[in-house]
Parts: structure tokens; sequence; C-alpha cells
């Protein structure tokens, strides 16, 4: 098996409306896409099949946009595509229309219909809805071992004696059956026929489309529900009838088809499903989602998490800037080089010193507890306790997810905005860039809490909280659109795996490792030039007065701040290699390494965080946010500075 | 000729299914739009002229065909129509005759957004309206027990209920709807908290609806 792309390049991908394109197409290659609702485990297949490590996660939405790997099975290749999850394919969400798109321009050669058996009923009503799609597909009821454990007996060849295509019953997480698929999508893949039959009226609409326009059955109910692509006769003959239809039954023709496709998929569930034992919700689960109890514990998480990521990040930190200093800067100076390339060498190793044995610790133990976090099914309980409080600053509870996500990094979290209305994507757009992600908080662990203590560290973080609520609070007033309700589903609590769970965190650190290190090392050289030539000094020259005065920062701050912006947690690294040495309690007093940590945590997102946020929201709003962070950051900088002196 | 005449002409051609130019159908024209035989070719000639239909000579009548826009606008108009003539008659209480040469009037004025707006609102009047009348024919032998809808959000912990109809119209719930929200279905809700927001359990899973959308579901007590 081979994955013929890198991360990056998918990721890189993922964000746009990508639709697989681009990888070398043969002509003997079998376009395979994992179908399915949210969180019932396509990506998992997904990795398993392929080899690629794309995200997984427990909740709904993680998979954001198309990815695309590719494998050879017994000499053929095959490239599969994993989708993000939709609850139904007649929606007008981003994903549902992605999704739809896709498949009625016939890019995918085969389905691979994956189902949660734990909940039917549900997936095979998206099924019923992909049925009418008529591409050869292979139905996967996954999470059978689940399925089991609450008692379920499910009749898999008695489906695919309905379906009329092949049922396998897999459990990704133990590898069950997951060997199958390919194979079966190979020689057995049969389109599905079996047809729901729809309201009298509708019906009577499909058949006067295919007489008159000729129009297939498919594209009948696309145009009744106003989803053609393009605007022809059909879709307005359509749209005639479709408000007829609506008026009649005083439901939206979408309601009427979704309630026939329901009764079909109870029926068909009532055919293979044996209901098992009924299974109490969990006491500790019910905990979660109670004011009383549920907010206590929220706090307790994210505290716990945040002291965690200090005391065992800076622990680790110690002990391998440690080794540094022993076995590679004092050797370095012993050398006695010439002073350039003296000053270069140094640059790079206190580049290293700075990525390895600052940022990553803290990076790598924080990506552990989120990855932890997610896994356990936690999010979307708190995601449900925080709407009320969510709605102060004009978003809903599902918006904590990507919040949340921003701690590890704004990248993806800009990316999971997608599913939000207009509004709330603005909204979203300025307060994700403003959460301190984990470059920020080694920012703050580095530099606040190592040399300053924990509750100023904690207390960046309270700073940081109170202005986002504020934000959020200005922005609701002033941002014009619909406020649309939370309506999240509640995944199950699983108990996190070790390796998926690592295997995330991994994956996300190979980012930091591969993209930030590089960048890191090639600017730390820059720098270090540019700092034997005088640039640096002429341009710390210009902003001197402002730091000092307004922030009370010594000038090379300025260029730090600068670096900050290519990646966050560059702004403390530079700020080290600036000043000569990794302890910077040494050159600069509490109060200037307090207000140097608040400002490089406030202002401008870095680079990668404008990019998506452009790619995601345009120019205006990213020019917005922008300035908005760089004007926050100064300000409070300013007024902290002045209560420094003060007091 | 002017625009809103142009859309009563296309309007009756359109509801009269109107082909061709024969007596008859001037005769129909005529009588549709309330003027006299002798106006209605040279009317005809003139829509024409405006593009919204073509005429064409091909048998013992001259044949007409709308063209693109003249179908849209004449549909358009049939809509708008409609819409206001049931607004008349269903919410204001109208005679029917009236109600029609009212909306006849004021159809060409009305913007779309406007007509969007009046449907969508005697839609949810009517949902309502609908359901209430059902509940006054007790025990009349289908689903719909005595006892009117209540609003979901009156509801408590541990209850369980039957969905009635959703409201809001449009798009807005639909998520709900494919997660099995529909009417007919029973849910029990397994959180609430006080400001509204619940946890219910729809079909094998549960879901989080926050208090906004929980105002827009009806339901009655199984
Ligand atoms: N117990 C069990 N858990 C599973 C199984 N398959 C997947 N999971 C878990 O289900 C969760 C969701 O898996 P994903 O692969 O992210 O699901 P997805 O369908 O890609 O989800 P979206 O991208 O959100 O649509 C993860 O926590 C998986 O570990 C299975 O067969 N059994
Ligand atoms: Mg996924």
């Amino acid at each position: 098996m081979a994955a013929d792309k890198t991360d990056d390049e998918k990721r890189d991908k993922s964000g746009g409306s990508g639709s697989g394109s681009g990888v070398p197409e043969k002509s003997d290659t079998l376009k395979l896409a994992l179908i399915g609702n949210l969180n019932v485990g396509k990506s998992l297949i997904f990795n398993s099949l392929t080899g690629i490590g794309v995200e997984i996660s427990n909740f709904p939405g993680t998979t954001v946009g198309m990815y695309t790997g590719s494998l050879v099975h017994r000499d053929k290749h095959y490239e599969i595509i994993d989708f993000p999850g939709v609850y139904s394919l007649d929606g007008v969400n981003d994903e549902e229309t992605e999704v739809r798109k896709f498949l009625l321009e016939k890019k995918a050669d085969r389905l691979i219909a994956v189902l949660d058996s734990t909940r039917l009923e549900r997936n095979l009503y998206l099924l019923l809805q992909i049925a009418e799609f008529k591409i050869p597909t292979v139905v996967v009821l996954n999470m059978t071992d689940e399925a089991e454990k609450q008692g379920l007996v499910i009749d898999g060849d008695k489906l695919s004696e309905i379906l009329g295509c092949p049922v396998i019953k897999t459990a990704a997480v133990e590898g069950r059956n997951i060997d199958k698929i390919i194979p079966l999508a190979e020689n057995g893949a049969k389109t599905i026929d079996l047809v729901t039959r729809y309201d009298d009226h509708i019906e009577a609409a499909l058949r006067s489309f295919s007489k008159v326009n000729g129009s297939d059955r498919l594209s009948g109910l696309l145009a009744l529900e106003g989803l053609l692509p393009e605007d022809n006769e059909l879709s307005e003959t359509a749209g005639v009838i479709a408000a007829e239809i609506e008026d009649q039954h005083r439901m939206s023709v979408h309601q009427i088809l979704a309630a026939n496709r329901h009764n079909e998929a109870k029926r068909i569930r009532g055919l293979i499903e044996k209901d098992g034992t009924f299974k109490p919700a969990r006491n500790f689960d019910r905990l979660l989602t109670r004011t009383a109890t549920g907010v206590p514990i929220m706090t307790v998480v994210l505290l716990t998490t945040l002291i965690c990521v200090f005391i065992i990040g800076s622990f680790l930190e110690e002990a391998i800037v440690e080794l540094f200093e022993t076995f590679l800067i004092h050797p370095m100076y012993e050398l006695s080089l010439p002073p350039l390339a003296e000053n270069i060498l140094y640059s790079l190793l206190i580049a290293v010193e700075a990525g390895l044995g600052i940022a990553f610790p803290y990076v790598f133990v924080f990506y552990i507890l989120i990855s932890v976090l997610e896994d356990t099914g936690y999010m979307t309980r708190a995601a449900f306790l925080a709407d009320r409080a969510m709605h102060n600053i004009g978003m809903h509870g599902q918006a904590l997810i990507p919040m949340v996500l921003g701690f590890g990094c704004n990248v993806p979290a800009i990316m999971a905005i997608r599913q939000f209305s207009e509004r709330e994507k603005i909204l979203a757009s300025f307060l994700i860039t403003m959460v301190p992600c984990s470059a920020r908080t080694v920012i703050i662990a580095g530099i606040v809490f190592t040399f300053v203590g924990l509750f100023a560290a904690l207390s960046i973080y309270l700073i940081v909280f109170v202005l986002i609520i504020l934000t959020g609070i200005v922005l609701t007033k002033i941002t014009p659109g619909d406020q649309f309700g939370m309506i999240l589903e509640m995944v199950p609590m699983r108990k996190p795996r070790a390796k998926q769970t690592l295997t995330r965190a991994w994956l996300r650190m190979k980012e930091f490792l591969f993209i930030a290190m590089p960048l890191l090392l090639v600017s730390s050289v820059v720098l270090g030039i540019l700092q034997f030539f005088g640039v640096i000094a002429a341009f710390q020259v210009l902003f001197e007065g402002f730091m000092y005065s307004a922030l009370g920062l010594p000038d090379y701050a300025s260029t730090s701040l600068l670096f900050g912006i290519l990646r966050k947690e560059m702004a403390f690294e530079t700020l080290a290699i600036l000043s000569g040495t990794a302890n910077l309690g040494a050159v600069m007093s509490a109060a200037q390494l307090y207000v140097f940590a608040v400002v490089s945590v406030l202002f401008v997102p870095c680079v990668s965080t404008i990019a998506v946020l452009y790619r995601q929201m345009g120019l205006k709003i990213s020019l917005a946010v922008c300035c908005y962070t760089l004007s926050l950051g100064f300000v409070t900088g300013i007024i902290l500075n002045a209560l420094f002196n003060i007091f | 000729m002017e625009i809103t005449e142009c859309e009563d002409y296309l309007e009756a051609i359109i509801n009269n299914s109107v082909d061709g130019i024969t007596p008859d159908s001037l005769k129909i024209l005529a009588d549709a739009l309330n003027k006299d035989v002798s106006e209605i070719e040279g009317g005809l000639n003139a829509l024409r002229d405006e593009g919204f239909i073509r005429i064409s000579d091909a048998g013992a009548y001259p044949e007409i065909k709308l063209t693109h826009s003249g179908r849209k606008l004449g549909e358009c108009t049939i809509k708008k129509h409609l819409v206001l003539e049931s607004f008349f008659t269903e919410i204001l209480g109208m005679d029917s005759d009236s109600a029609s040469k009212e909306a006849c009037v004021l159809e060409h004025g009305a913007s779309p957004d406007t007509i969007k707006r009046l449907k969508n609102y005697i839609r949810e009047r009517g949902a309502r309206h609908r359901l209430h009348a059902r509940n006054a024919h007790e025990g009349d032998g289908d689903d719909w027990h005595e006892g009117m809808g209540r609003n979901l959000s009156e509801f408590d912990e541990d209850d369980a209920v039957k969905i009635l109809f959703t409201e809001g119209g449009s798009r807005r719930t639909d998520r709900l709807c494919d997660m099995g929200l529909i009417p007919g279905e029973t849910i029990t809700i397994k959180r609430k908290l006080s400001n509204g927001a619940m946890v219910v359990a729809i079909k094998s899973s549960e879901v989080g609806i926050s208090p906004e959308i929980v105002r827009l579901v009806f339901v009655e007590k199984v």
C-alpha cells in the first residue's frame, strides 16, 4: 500500500472545494469514495486502507473538505476519497452541496457507504438517498463491536438482499473485515435497486417530469427541492409544482421526502435488526450535560489541561535545554570559529534548541491532552453546555469545538467553521484567531510560567478570554445576519485508545517538526546574518522609541514580534536568539516579559492562519481581523505597561 | 404596453392554456382580461414586440408560444396572485371572488420578498390551523389525538413526546428532519437546561438542541 501524497499537500487541498483531481490519473484507476453520516468511522477506514493519516476524532464533523489517497491492491491502482460526513444529500450547507456535486458529476466509480450499526435507522436514511444516485455501492456496517456490546443483532445478509448490493460488517478500530472492502468494491459493488416510494403528489410530479422533460427520478427529486445545479426547463416547471405541493401539504418538499425516507428506513430496520437489551445511559454522561455539575467539570478540565501542559512541558524543557547547553552550545564556543561563522552557527543551535527544547515539549503535551479529550466524546457535551454562554458572544454551542481545536492550532479551527452561517463565520473568524493556540501556549509557558510564575501565566489566559468575550459581545451587536441555533449530535463516550490518540498527536506534531522547524532554522540563519551586518539594529532603531516608551520593551522585541507573525512561538525563539540567551529572566524584568507575552499572544495571527482565513473568508475579513488583533495587542500592551509603571 | 398589462396577459394565457389565436381563444382572453375581443389581437402583437411570446402562422390559425422570459414573468405573476389570494381568504377571511379581484390589482406591485414572507406566514399559520381543526375532530380515527399541540419547550426531562410539526419554514429545521425529527416520531427529553436547551433522544442517538430551535417544534404527550 502506498500513500502518494504528503500530509501537507492533503491539508492544502482539503480547504478548498477539493475534488480529488490533481492525482496522476491512470485509466485503470478505480475511484472509491467513502460516504456516510458524521462520526461513523469513514476516516478511520480511509487511514487503514491507504496508510495515510487523516484526522480521526470522536466528534461530528472532523473531516472538512475531501481527502484523496491511493493504494495498490493485487497490482491494481485505486484512488480513495474520504468525504466529510453528511446527514443528507439534499441539504444546502457546504459539505452537503460539495458531496452532492461530486456524486452528480459521476466523479466516483464506486461508493463505500459507511453506516454506524448502533444508529442504524438514521444511517439508512442517508443510504436511501445515496441509492438514488445509482452508483455501484458496497455497504459497510461499521461499529459492530459497539453494537454487539449493546446486544444489537443485525442481519447483514437480509440487508444485502433488500438492497441488492453487498454488505460487510466491520469494526474499524479492531481492523475487523476492513481487508474485505477493496475486493468487494472491485468485484461485487452493485447499484442499490431498492427504490423509495414517495408521497402520491411527489410521485405524480416525477412521472410527469419524466414524460415531459425526459428527466430521471433523481433529477426530478432534486429539481423539486430546487437543488438542480443548473437552471433549465425542468427546474422551472418543478419550482411551480413544488410550490403547489408545499401549499397542499403545508410542509416543504424536503420535509415530505424526509418523512417518506425515514419511514422506509424504519421499515428496513425492523426487518434486519433485533433490538438488544436496553442499555441505560451512564451516570457519568448525565453529569456532563447538567449545569450544576457540568460547568465545574468543564472548568477543572480546562485548568488541568493548561497546568499539565505547563508543568510537564517545563520539566521536559529544562531537561532538553540542559542537554543542549552542555553538549552543543558550550563545545561550540570552545571551537573559536571566525566571528561570522560563529554567529551563524550559534543562531542555528539556538534555533534548534528553541524549537526542540522549548516549543516541542509544550506543543506535544498539549496535543496529547487535546487528543484524549477529543476521543472521549466529552467535546460534544461541553459544546451543549456552552451553548448558552456562546450565545452571548453571538455563536452557538457547536462553535465550541472549533474554539477548542483552536487551542491546538488556529488553522484547522478556522477550516472547521465552514459549517456555520455567514454571520457566525465572521464572528468565529475574529474570535478563533484570538484563541491562544499551542504556539502561543509555548510563549506563555516558556516566558511567563518559567520566569514569572504560574498565576501570572494563567492570568494571561484570563486576559485573553475576557477580550474574546468582549469582542464577541461587541461583534454580535454590529454584525448583520441571522443567528442559527445548535443542532448537535452527542457522540458516544468512548475510552480513548492509546494508539489512536498518540497517532493523532504525532500527526499534528509532524506538522510542527517539518514545517515549523525548517522555517525556524532558515529564518534564524537569516537573522544571524542580518544581525551581523547591522540590518537588524537599523530596523530596531526605527521602533525603539515606541517599543521603549509605550511598551517598556527592549528594542530587539520589535524584531521578535515581527518574526512571531511567521509562527507564533518564533516570537519567543527569536527573543532568545536576539537577547543571546535562553535564560530570558536574566535580561528582562518580569513586567517586560509579561507585556511581551501578552502583546505577542494577542497581536496578528500567524501567516498560516491568515492564509486560511483569506481562503475561507476573503480579503476584507482577514484584513479586518489582522488590523483588529494588531491594535488590540498593542493597546493592551500599552495599558499593561502603564499599569506596571504606576504600581 | 405597460408591464402590468403584460403580466395580466401572460397570466391569462398560462391559466387558460392558450396556444393559438382562434376566435375561441380571443374570446377567452377577452373575458379573463375584462376587455373587448377587438383589443386582444393588438395586445398579443404588443406582447410579441416585448419579446414575451412568439407568434407563428403554421396552420389554419397563428400559433402562440411563450418565450423564456414570458413564461417566467407569467408564472411569477400567477404565484403572486395565488399567495395573495390565499392570504385574503385564509387569513383575512375574505370571500374568494373579491379576494381574487384584489389579488389581481396587488400582484403587480408586490415584491418577490414580500410574497415569500407572506407565503411563509400563511404556511405557519396554516399548519397550526390545520392542527387545531384536526384536534377539534375528536377520535376521528387517525394519528392525531385530542389535546392541543404544545411547544416542546413546555415539557420536562424524561417526558416522551410525539412530534406534530416543526415551524420556521425554509431551511431552518432541515437538519432536524434529517436526524429523524419528523411528524409522528416519538422522542424523549434527556436533559433540559434552565435556558430551555435540550438533549433529546431521537431514533438511537442523542441530539443537543438550543432553545430557539426547541421552540420551533410542536409536540403532544404520548
Ligand atoms: N468502537 C468503535 N469505534 C469506532 C469504529 N470506527 C470508528 N470508530 C471511532 O469513531 C470515531 C469517529 O471516527 P472517524 O473516522 O473520525 O469518523 P468519520 O466518519 O470520518 O467522521 P467525520 O469526519 O466527522 O464525518 C473515532 O473516535 C473512531 O475511533 C468502530 O468500528 N468501533
Ligand atoms: Mg472523517
